[in-house]
């Protein structure tokens, strides 16, 4: 049963959970200015993970633009995993001013010119294209981060678990899955089924969150639970709920010194 | 919550269809949870989120009865999901398939073609259930390795759900509208809105026995049984009470150790 996945020195699934920091601006020198902050920073060690969100990009449908942007922050950052992520207008992210070329293609763009060392796809994109992106992956050495994301509500706990298990049932590295609660009990839902998927299912790393001030519980507690990344903020939080990533370090060592 | 009940998911967007097939439907939404939708996309997002038992498709939404790409397509995405490998596929299609594509390629339990669509659907839906519950060893509840569902609980307490391995569970009391499951451990869950007879079905082991109309024990964890009081001591010291017409049952199950001295006895008689 393999639930680590290794990239560069980071094990995910192994040992606390992976902090993660998204990159997030609309011109390549925001991100670049970002990326040279968080290099420059005391806390840069405690990062493992730098989530470049092509959604907020102008640039994004300029692949020259793209890839030169892409390999400057692997630059900067070369000891960091870099995630890239262009989040669907369906599951929260920011609306796209073009049609072509779309996610799916950019996606792939990224996969076959090994831009990036993960790759977010949403679980709703498909089976199919899902199929194929994670073949070429496979093929490029690219881990895909597999995604879904309910900005409403959250979902009982056994859809949270089958959906995980389409995830990984699909082949993806990482399984992902992000709600929001509407009251305490659907934070106690989604920690319960985050247990279950690691106790029952889980056959690769599972990372799970429950969004907002009531669910920011859900962020620091992986280690207990079985999230094995949890996502902070640095300079701009991209979803809500998200801790600064100084605080997020600390909480995530008295967790790990004290509740496991 | 207790063991969910097995799902039947038909995509059926053809109205005329849909008709003829609601006898059949309406039969089965008595034991089972049917699940009715007109496109393929909604029921992906169905089997993606839900365990799904036994699947029908047939033509989709606004299609005419010969394209039967969009169900080809959904199969085939099902059956890369390793849980759905398995799972009986029926196909309603008047389409020809020469080189047996249903068969080979998507593993379809059933062709069955609309002019017939009366006669055959309930006939193939009862085989692919009987073949669920019995053959599959992915989905026979005796020999299901599946950790969560084989021997699990599922108590759903105010919104929050707590699994509970049957195994650990030492005795199940009702009184009033609510039960409590006690654990050997000493924990103790309220449930609500089930009755025992529920509860016994979708524990499914055979430990359970049920020793009053409010009370099971796990045989299991039974130190003592007093038929003259018409108690039983758990191993945790709890005492559970004997209902009148459950003791004949009991004693089947537990029979004192003066009644197996006498059978021995009568077994070696029987050799001799």
């Amino acid at each position: 049963m393999i639930r680590y996945c290794k990239i560069k020195h980071c094990i995910i699934g192994f040992d606390r959970p992976k902090i993660c920091v998204p990159l997030v601006g609309r011109s390549a020198e925001e991100i670049i200015a970002q990326a040279d902050q968080i290099r420059q920073s005391q806390r840069s060690s405690a990062i493992d993970m730098v989530e470049l969100r092509g959604d907020y990009l102008d640039i994004l449908p300029d692949y020259e633009v793209l890839d030169r942007l892409l390999a400057k922050v692997a630059e900067i950052l070369p000891e960091k995993v870099l995630l890239f992520t262009i989040r669907s207008e369906a599951e929260g992210g920011e609306k796209l001013a073009f049609t072509t070329p779309t996610i799916y293609e950019i996606n792939r763009h990224v996969i076959e010119g090994h831009l990036a060392d993960m790759v977010d796809i949403e679980l709703f994109s498909g089976a199919e294209q899902a199929e194929e992106m994670i073949g070429i992956a496979k093929e490029k050495g690219v881990k895909i981060i597999m995604s879904n994301h309910d900005f409403q509500t959250t979902p009982d706990a056994s859809t949270i678990v089958n959906r995980l298990r389409s995830m990984q049932d699909l082949g993806a590295d990482v399984a992902k899955i992000a709600v929001m609660p509407e009251n305490k009990m659907h934070v106690v839902n989604l920690l319960a089924a985050t247990a279950m998927m690691q106790e029952a299912y889980a056959e690769v790393p599972v990372v799970t969150m429950s969004m907002g001030k009531m669910g920011a519980i859900s962020r620091i507690s992986g280690q207990v639970f079985g999230s094995a990344i949890t996502f902070a903020s640095f300079a701009e939080a991209s979803a809500p709920g998200q801790i600064p990533v100084d605080k997020m370090d600390e909480a995530l060592t008295l967790i790990e010194k004290y509740c496991n | 919550m207790l063991r969910e009940r097995k799902i039947v998911l038909f995509v059926m967007g053809d109205e005329e269809i849909l008709e003829r097939s609601r006898m059949v439907v309406s039969q089965l939404a008595l034991e089972y949870s049917v699940k009715i939708v007109r496109n393929y996309s909604a029921a992906y997002k169905i089997i993606v989120e839900h365990q799904v038992d036994v699947m029908v498709c047939g033509p989709a939404e606004e299609q005419f009865h010969q394209n039967i790409v969009d169900a080809y397509r959904f199969m085939e995405s099902a059956r890369r999901l390793k849980r759905y490998r398995d799972t009986p596929m029926i196909l309603i299609s008047d389409v020809e398939d020469p080189n047996g594509y249903c068969d080979r390629e998507l593993c379809c339990f059933a062709v069955i073609d609309t002019l017939s669509l009366e006669h055959r659907l309930c006939e193939t839906l009862v085989q692919a259930l009987e073949e669920l519950w019995c053959t599959s060893p992915h989905t026979c509840p005796m020999l299901r390795q599946d950790k969560i569902e084989a021997r699990m609980l599922y108590i759903q307490n105010q919104n929050v759900i707590y699994p509970i391995q049957c195994a650990k569970v030492s005795h199940i009391l009702a009184s009033n509208r609510s039960m409590e499951v006690c654990l050997n451990n000493g924990g103790k869950y309220p449930v609500r809105y089930v009755t025992l007879q529920q509860l016994l079905e979708a524990a499914d082991v055979w430990y359970f026995l049920q020793c009053s109309r409010s009370g099971i024990i796990n045989a299991n964890y039974v130190r003592n049984i007093d038929y003259t009081n018409r108690v039983i001591t758990m191993c945790n010291s709890d005492q559970i009470a004997i209902g009148s017409t459950y003791v004949r049952s009991l004693h089947e199950q537990f029979p004192t150790m003066q009644e197996l001295w006498q059978r021995r006895q009568n077994r070696c008689m029987f050799f001799e």
